[in-house]
């Protein structure tokens, strides 16, 4: 089997994470997509790096995991502040923007 | 005072511009009247200086002017007014402001202030009833159309000529519309600003065809100053001479009212008579005969336009006086008249007898004068009253209106030795023997003598004979008129008396009694006189089917015949209503002016009605279009602002997909 | 052999879907038809027992994340989103990438996703009633730019030549291990770890600040 698997697996997933984020009105269920996508980044790095034979790429995928960390973290903190203040964590409730 | 001669346009535009600027709540009345009157004054006198110097001519050149010892005339040129660029030959074309005196220009020099003044003077005492600022505003104009006239008679190139031209048109509106808020023909619904109006666009008309050919000159030529062109006429080709000739006639036409743009002026007596007197019997409309008789060596050249040219003036003459016979207005009989006498003087000048021609204006300009003037004076007597119909037996109540009157329709008519016998003498005569001169034509002429001199002696009848049809009211405000109204009818009754003894033609005066007028004109038109010369219509003279005794003898007969018919018919006042065919046709002026309304301006009105809807529907629309468009683009990108998140995410997801395509492509 | 395993596999697949959301037979067929490629894009490559094991582990990856997506409850989506770390991680260790997949079972999996499960436990979201998806144009913008995405991401990969995967012979010793991930990150990489480190201090405090009851 080649590479082009996890590559191909990895597209798929992204794919679903993208689609995920835009369909679901949840803002934590949104950011679960959102890592799903991170993941789906991280499948790529690793194949790459697995396939050009440098750490590099797992390097990078480590530093992804990081990122993730603390954007769920934070991303986290703000859904917090928001259901204090709206008592939902519906995205679409959040439209003040909107006349 | 040759030298002095740009002054003498210049004095009536300096009387416009004071009574214009302060006539109206600056100057009393009086003053305004006499400013009026002293600037054409001292024309006359500069003019009259300047004529007279014309007979010796000094050898040494002064500064600023041209002297052409054998023609007599002196131009003088004050600047140069419009470069034009580069001509055929490479050199610089321009227009200059330059006047011209010669002999021709003389004449109407002379009629023009001479019997201006004359109308200046009665008009003080015609307009008295108007309120100051009217007063001030009608003298304004007065001079204005002086000035504009005097222009037009010494310009000494087509353009200069032609701003003459439309001043002089520009015042015929104005003053036709003098009394802008008053209706004029109620039947008709014709108001007099409409009049006014109407008189302008037909002008209009004609100057169309005087620019063209002017142009069509500038083009062939070189040149548009008038020397230029008759020095130039020989190396045209026929056929660009008759075209040029043709053009340079439709804007005679507009002007003197020939067939077939004479409609205006029948309706122009909506003016003021003094108006009418001045503007529509002797100045402007002999404007376009005037540049007949200027131009005579470019018609002289094309057979084909002389023959249209007299044509036209034959039938204008004969189609008017058959009007004339049928109305009941004094001014309205007189219009036709005038019309009819014009088509006489084109129709001369169309049979090469251009000397005739100006003869004829110049005693025309007396006794038409004279004639609205007195209608004037009975109009002023009986407060308003214009209709024939309302009046008679004003013989006794308006002696010196009467005497005067009478002089003026005897002169028309053509009764010798008054003024217009000679004149109009000349004419039949070459209309027989000039050049295409035939016997239809000298019909046409002597047929036409015959009902002018019958529709002027009904109107005379009348009007002063006959008992009387006056109202109570009328008869009431009875009174003669103010001497500064009857000063200038006797002055001009005794220029229509004698003023044809000027040109006495050589059967009849010999050797003892030399036609002075011809000899006046002879270094300006050496080869274009009228018949009376030997030798240059020779060929028509030998060929004349009858001597000139006896065609004059057939003139006066047929005169004579028409005194008779109007007194016999007329002497108890009109005649009982019978409106047969004939009268019916008659009275509606041949449906002419309907017949217009129908083919020309009823289109016209549809072509302005459509380019209103267009402007309206069509360019608005498409102003209102883009409006709308962008009304619209706002209202469908308005769709994409939602305020939710998620829809701008999709925005970004969708973005990212066209990108990723086109760089993985 | 191969096509019944597969095909037991799709059954499977499919009851796991239909337990999962039940109602809802498009989305099982769905999940179903997903899994289905899935497994045949790992058939036709020519199916070896570690194959056949990333084949499977593939698909369930793919269905834990549809299901992530698709469920209305978030303690189900957090728990199959559990469940997709895991299978990444197994696929980290077939590439060769033990460290990594270590760290993602503990930290992304084992730290990031308790947090998940806190916040949803906090918040006591229930499963939403009617899922809720979205408009019209949003969730058919959102399916068609999907697919369209999948295909374009795929197209992209039309004129790889991919090297086989688990030749023999191929890896040297020291790849994948701490050793030399740590080596590249305190060597070559040094800066970025420093920034990474600072960045982890700027999302703690934040996410403290952010969530304070209140500012008294």
């Amino acid at each position: 089997m080649r590479i082009d698997f996890f590559l191909v697996m990895a597209a798929l997933l992204f794919t679903i994470g993208c689609v995920g984020v835009l369909v679901r009105r949840n803002i934590i269920v949104m950011l679960m997509c959102i890592e799903i996508m991170l993941n789906a980044v991280n499948l790529t790095f690793i194949a790459f790096s697995h396939e050009l034979q440098s750490m590099t790429g797992q390097v990078f995928a480590l530093f992804v995991i990081t990122v993730a960390a603390c954007e769920a973290a934070v991303g986290l903190a703000i859904v917090l502040a928001l259901y204090r203040r709206r008592r939902t964590t519906d995205a679409d409730d959040a439209s003040l923007l909107r006349w | 005072m040759i030298h002095i001669l740009w002054v003498v346009p210049l004095l009536p535009f300096a009387g416009f511009a004071v009574n214009g600027l302060l006539g109206a709540r600056v100057l009393p009345r009086k003053v305004v009247g006499w400013i009026a009157c002293a600037a054409v004054l001292a024309s006359f006198v500069i003019a009259l200086g300047a004529v007279s110097g014309l007979g010796h001519l000094p050898e040494s050149t002064p500064p600023g002017l041209v002297v052409d010892h054998e023609a007599h005339r002196v131009t003088q040129t004050l600047y140069e007014w419009i470069p034009l660029g580069p001509g055929k030959d490479g050199h610089t074309v321009s227009v200059a402001w330059s006047y011209v005196l010669d002999p021709l220009s003389a004449v109407m020099l002379l009629v023009v202030t001479g019997v201006g003044l004359l109308i200046h003077l009665y008009s003080i005492g015609y307009m008295e009833h108007e309120d100051r600022a009217g007063f001030a505003r009608f003298f304004a104009y007065l001079n204005l159309f002086m000035g504009m006239m005097l222009v037009l008679v010494l310009g000494g190139s087509l353009p200069v000529l032609f701003v003459g031209w439309e001043g002089v048109g520009l015042c015929s509106y104005l003053l036709i519309g003098f009394w802008y808020d008053r209706m004029f023909d109620a039947k008709a619904g014709m108001s007099v600003a409409d009049a006014g109006r109407k008189a302008f666009l037909v002008n209009r008309i004609g100057d169309t065809g005087f620019i063209l050919g002017t142009l069509l000159l500038l083009s062939a030529l070189g040149t548009m100053e008038i020397q230029g062109i008759l020095k130039g006429v020989p190396g045209l080709s026929a056929g660009m001479a008759t075209a040029a000739a043709l053009l340079l006639f439709v804007g005679v036409c507009g002007k003197s009212a020939q067939i077939p743009l004479y409609v205006w002026l029948p309706d122009a007596m909506a003016g003021p008579t003094p108006v009418s007197a001045l503007i529509h019997a002797a100045t402007m409309v002999t404007a376009g005969v005037y540049v007949l008789a200027r131009l005579a060596g470019l018609y002289v050249a094309s057979p084909v336009a002389m023959t249209v040219v007299a044509v036209t003036g034959g039938l204008t003459a004969l189609v008017a006086a058959t009007l004339g016979v049928a109305q009941t207005d004094i001014k309205k009989v007189l219009a036709y008249s005038t019309v009819s006498q014009l088509g006489y003087m084109v129709l001369a000048a169309g049979v090469g007898a251009f000397g005739a021609s100006v003869f004829h204006l110049m005693t025309h300009a007396f006794f038409k004068a004279l004639l609205f003037l007195g209608a004037g004076s009975v109009i002023h007597a009986l407060s308003g009253e214009q209709d024939i119909m309302k009046m008679g037996g004003l013989r006794r109540r308006l002696p010196w209106t009467h005497a005067t009157f009478l002089i003026g329709t005897l002169a028309l008519a053509g009764v010798p030795p008054l003024a217009g016998f000679f004149s109009k003498d000349e004419i039949l005569w070459s209309a027989l023997t000039g050049r295409g001169g035939n016997l239809v034509l000298w019909l046409a002429g002597v047929l036409t003598a015959g009902l002018t001199a019958f529709y002027m002696t009904r109107l005379y009848m009348l009007t002063f004979a006959g008992p009387s049809r006056l109202t109570h009211e009328a008869e009431h405000h009875l009174h003669e008129s103010p001497m500064v109204m009857l000063l200038p009818l006797i002055l001009l009754a005794i220029g229509s008396a004698f003023a044809g003894l000027v040109g006495v033609p050589h059967f009849l005066g010999g050797d003892a009694v030399p036609n002075l007028f011809e000899h006046w004109l002879e270094p300006v038109m050496p080869a274009v006189t009228g018949v009376a010369t030997h030798g240059a219509a020779g060929a028509g003279e030998a060929a004349a089917p009858l001597s000139e005794w006896a065609a004059m003898i057939v003139a006066l007969l047929a005169s004579a015949a028409g005194i008779a018919l109007g007194y016999t018919m007329y002497r108890n006042g009109p005649l009982p209503e019978r409106p047969s065919l004939g009268v019916r046709l008659v009275r509606g002026r041949y449906f002419v002016d309907e017949a217009y309304d129908r083919l020309i301006v009823g289109p016209y009105r549809f072509l302005c009605r459509l380019g209103a809807a267009l402007d309206a529907r069509v360019v608005d629309g498409l102003v209102n279009a883009v409006g709308f468009v962008t009304d619209l683009t706002g209202e469908m990108l308005r769709l994409t602002q939602t305020g939710y998140v998620r829809n701008y995410a999709l925005g970004f997801f969708g973005g990212t997909i066209l990108i990723l395509y086109y760089v993985l492509r | 052999m191969h096509l019944l395993t597969g095909l037991v596999i799709v059954i499977m697949a499919a009851a796991l879907a239909r337990a999962i959301a039940p109602g809802r037979p498009i989305l099982t067929a769905l999940g179903g038809g997903i899994a289905a490629a899935a497994l045949l894009a790992a058939f036709h490559q020519d199916l070896a027992g570690t194959d056949f094991w990333a084949g499977t582990i593939g698909f369930l990856a793919i269905l834990t994340a549809l299901i992530v997506v698709i469920h209305p409850n978030p303690m189900v989506s957090v728990l199959s989103l559990i469940m997709n770390l895991l299978c990444l991680a197994l696929f980290y260790l077939l590439l060769q990438a033990q460290t990594l997949a270590i760290l993602q079972v503990i930290v992304y999996a084992g730290a990031i996703m308790v947090l998940f499960v806190f916040v949803i436990m906090l918040l006591n979201l229930k499963a939403e009633e009617g899922l809720r998806i979205g408009r019209g144009v949003q969730r058919w913008g959102a399916i068609l730019g999907g697919f369209a995405f999948a295909a374009l991401l795929l197209w992209a990969l039309r004129h790889r030549q991919g090297h086989a995967w688990m030749e023999p012979g191929r890896h040297a010793g020291e790849f994948g291990t701490a050793a030399s991930l740590g080596g590249l990150l305190f060597g070559q990489y040094v800066f970025a770890t420093e920034a990474a480190s600072v960045l982890l201090i700027a999302a703690m405090v934040g996410a403290v600040l952010l969530a304070k009851r209140r500012l008294d």
